[in-house]
C-alpha cells in the first residue's frame, strides 16, 4: 500500500541544516492502523506531510497504492491526494463559510463528480460518522468532536486507499477524543487503512501497529497485540 | 464550474461593501466612456441631420472672395456661363441655378422682419425637401413671364396670416424704399422644421428681375442621381475657370454638404475619442483597484487556499476562482456602469437638444470589455493564488 525507500527531507535556511527525516524506511500494509507517536520536532509531521502528498521528499523514494509519487507533476499530485489519500487535521480546516453537506462534497467537486453523486455520497458518508441530520449546520455551529467528525466525512468521501490523520484527537476533551477513536477503530475494521500521527501513547494504544521516531529516524516499530477496545 | 461561481458569488456576497467599493472604479469609468460615446453620436447625428438638410446633397461654387475687385468682376458667373453650364451637364445634374435670395421685410395683414426669399425653378422645392401642404407650386408660365407670385413657408404664412388661409392673398416685400407685391398661391411645409428658412420661393426669373442681377457671386448645383460630388464639381470649376482664362487661379471654389459634414464628421470623432480616452484612464484605476482587492482577498484566504489544494483543487481550479471573482465584480460594475452612461447621456443629450442615439451596443462592449478587464487585472492575484503550495498554505494563520 504505502512504501518509503530512505526517504530524506533537509530543509535548508541560510547556512543551517535541518535534517527533519533521515533515511526513512518503511511499509505500510493494507488494513493496517498505524500510530506514529514521537516528540515534537522528532519529524513525524514532515513524514506525515510527505505521505500526505502536500509536502515531498528531498531524496529517497515514495509509492502509494503503487504510484510512484516522486515523478509526478504538480496537478497530479493533486489527484493522489484527491483520490488516494483521505487527510484530517488536527485543526479540522472545514471552510467556514460552508455546511457540513457542502464541506464533505468539496473533494468530490474537485474530483468532477456530479451534483447527484456527490450529494448521495457526502449523505452517505456523513451518516457513517453519525452526523446524518446536521448537513445543513455550519461548522461554527458544531462542537469540536462533530467537527472532526465532517472533517473525516470529507476525507473519506472519495474512497481514498488510505486515510491521514494528524494528531486527530489533539484539539477535542476526552470525551470527543474517545468517539473519534472509536470511528477509526471501525474504519479500521471495515478494512480501511490509517495512518495517526499522535504524542500520546494512551491514543498510540488503540492502533494496531506503532512506529517512534526521533530526530528523524524510525527507533522503534512495534505491534500491540489486538489494538485497545473502546 | 458552477460550484466556483458559487464560490466566487458567496466571496462577493460577504464582502458586500468592498466588493461594491471596488466595483464603483469600473462603474464609474465605464459609465463615463459611454456618456461621452453617446453624447458624442448624438452630437454627431444631430450635425449630419442639419447639414444634409441644409442643401441634401447638392454643392454650392462660389467665388473666391479674396480676389481684386477688377478680376473679381471679370470672374463673376454671367448668365451665359449658367446657358453653357446646363447644355454641357445637361445629363449630369437636375439643375444649374445662381444662387439668388432677397431679403426683406414683409407685410401681409401683420407684418414680419426679416424673411428671405429664394429664387427658385420648377425641382427646388423637391429638392429642398418641402412638400406643399396649400395650394400649388408657381407654374411654368409664371416663370417664364417672371410673374410676381410666391410659395411661403408655413411658419411665415401663419405668421402673416393669422388664422386664416393664405392662399390668394397678396403680401408686400420691403428692401430699402421699395416695396413689390406678391400673390401667394402655395404653402409648403419642410421634412425638418429646424431648417426651414423664414421665408418662401419665388421664380428665378422674378428674383433677377428685381435684384437686377446679370451675373453671379455662386451657383447651386444638384448633381443627377449617382453623380459623385467630387468629380462633378471639379469638372464644373475647370469648365468655369476655361471660360474665364483663369485655368488654375483658384477663382472659383466649392461647398458641398458632403464634404463639410465628412471634416464634421471627423473632428467630432476625433474629440470624441480624446474624452473617450481620458475617461478610460478613470477606468484603468478602476482595473487597478479591482487587482489590489484581489491581492487583499487572496491574501486572506490563504488558509482556504490550502485546505482546497489539501483535499485535491488543481492549480486551475483555485485560478478560475479567482478569476471568476474578479471577472463578476467587473462584469457587474460594467454593466451598472453601462446603464448609468446611458441615463446621463440621455439626460446630457436633452439638455443639449441633441438627438439620443441609443446605442444597444454599448452594453455589450462595455460588457466584453469589463470582462477583459476582470480578466487583466485578476490574472495577476489569481495566479498568485494557484501557485501557492499547500504545505505553506495551510501553515498560514
Amino acid at each position: 500500500m504505502i512504501q518509503l525507500e530512505k526517504l530524506t527531507k533537509v530543509y535548508e535556511q541560510g547556512e543551517i541544516r535541518v535534517e527533519a527525516l533521515k533515511d526513512i524506511d518503511l511499509h505500510v500494509r493494507k488494513g493496517d492502523f498505524m500510530a506514529i507517536m514521537g516528540p515534537s520536532g522528532s519529524g513525524k509531521s514532515t513524514l506525515m506531510n510527505v505521505l500526505g502528498c502536500l509536502d515531498q521528499a528531498t531524496a529517497g523514494a515514495y509509492w502509494i497504492d503503487g504510484t510512484h509519487v516522486e515523478e509526478l507533476t504538480e496537478d497530479e499530485l493533486a489527484d493522489v491526494r484527491n483520490q488516494k489519500i483521505g487527510f484530517i487535521f488536527q485543526s479540522f480546516n472545514l471552510l467556514p463559510k460552508l455546511n457540513a453537506q457542502q464541506n464533505v462534497e468539496l473533494p468530490m467537486v474537485y474530483a468532477g463528480k456530479s451534483t447527484k453523486e456527490r450529494n448521495q455520497r457526502a449523505k452517505k458518508a456523513l451518516e457513517q460518522v453519525g452526523l446524518g441530520d446536521r448537513g445543513k449546520h455550519r461548522p461554527s455551529e458544531m462542537s469540536g468532536g462533530q467537527r472532526q467528525r465532517v472533517a473525516i466525512a470529507r476525507a473519506l468521501a472519495t474512497d481514498p486507499a488510505i486515510l491521514l490523520a494528524d494528531e486527530p484527537t489533539g484539539n477535542l476533551d476526552s470525551k470527543s477524543t474517545e468517539e473519534i477513536l472509536r470511528l477509526f477503530q471501525e474504519l479500521h475494521h471495515e478494512g480501511r487503512t490509517i495512518i495517526m500521527v499522535t504524542h500520546e501513547s494512551e491514543v498510540a494504544k488503540h492502533c494496531s501497529r506503532v512506529i517512534v521516531i526521533k530526530d528523524g529516524e524510525i527507533v522503534d516499530d512495534y505491534r500491540n497485540k489486538e489494538g485497545k477496545r473502546i | 464550474m458552477k460550484e466556483l461561481f458559487r464560490i466566487a458569488l458567496s466571496a462577493i456576497w460577504s464582502n458586500k461593501m468592498r466588493s461594491l467599493l471596488t466595483m464603483l472604479g469600473i462603474i464609474i469609468g465605464i459609465s463615463s466612456v459611454v456618456t461621452i460615446v453617446s453624447i458624442g453620436d448624438g452630437t454627431k447625428a444631430s450635425m449630419n441631420d442639419q447639414l444634409s438638410n441644409l442643401s441634401g446633397n447638392s454643392f454650392q461654387v462660389y467665388m473666391n472672395y479674396n480676389l481684386d475687385s477688377e478680376v473679381y468682376e471679370k470672374a463673376m458667373i454671367t448668365a451665359e456661363d449658367i446657358a453653357a453650364l446646363q447644355t454641357k451637364f445637361q445629363k449630369e445634374t437636375l439643375e444649374i441655378a445662381p444662387d439668388s435670395r432677397i431679403s426683406g421685410d414683409v407685410v401681409g395683414n401683420l407684418e414680419q422682419p426679416g424673411a428671405t426669399f429664394r429664387g427658385s425653378s420648377s425641382g427646388t422645392l423637391k429638392m429642398s425637401k418641402a412638400t406643399i401642404i396649400e395650394g400649388r407650386d408657381l407654374l411654368d408660365e409664371e416663370r417664364a413671364n417672371k410673374k410676381n407670385v410666391v410659395v411661403v413657408g408655413e411658419r411665415l404664412a401663419k405668421d402673416l396670416f393669422p388664422g386664416m388661409s393664405a392662399i390668394g392673398q397678396t403680401m408686400f416685400l420691403q428692401m430699402d424704399d421699395t416695396s413689390t407685391g406678391f400673390q401667394i398661391v402655395g404653402v409648403y411645409t419642410q421634412e425638418d422644421q429646424r431648417s426651414e428658412s423664414y421665408g418662401g420661393f419665388i421664380s428665378i426669373g422674378t428674383a433677377q428681375k428685381i435684384l437686377n442681377q446679370n451675373a453671379y457671386g455662386s451657383l447651386n448645383i444638384y448633381p443627377a442621381e449617382g453623380q459623385s460630388t467630387d468629380v462633378l464639381s471639379t469638372r464644373v470649376v475647370k469648365f468655369l475657370e476655361s471660360r474665364h482664362d483663369a485655368e488654375g487661379q483658384n477663382f472659383y471654389r466649392v461647398f458641398s454638404s458632403e464634404a463639410a459634414l465628412a471634416t464634421v464628421n471627423d473632428v467630432l470623432g476625433k474629440v470624441t475619442l480624446l474624452i473617450a480616452a481620458i475617461a478610460g484612464i478613470a477606468l484603468l484605476v478602476g482595473g487597478i483597484g479591482v487587482m489590489n482587492i484581489m491581492l487583499v482577498s487572496v491574501t486572506e484566504r490563504i488558509r482556504e487556499i490550502g485546505i482546497r489544494k489539501a483535499i485535491g483543487a488543481k492549480r486551475h481550479h483555485i485560478m478560475i476562482q479567482f478569476l471568476i471573482e474578479s471577472v463578476l465584480l467587473t462584469l457587474t460594475g460594467g454593466i451598472i456602469g453601462a446603464v448609468l452612461g446611458m441615463g446621463l447621456a440621455a439626460i446630457a443629450c436633452s439638455a443639449m437638444k441633441v438627438p439620443r442615439v441609443i446605442s444597444t451596443d454599448a452594453i455589450l462592449y462595455a460588457s466584453a470589455f469589463s470582462i477583459a478587464i476582470g480578466l487583466f487585472f485578476g490574472i495577476y492575484p489569481a495566479s498568485q493564488a494557484a501557485k501557492l503550495s499547500p504545505i505553506e498554505a495551510l501553515r498560514h494563520e
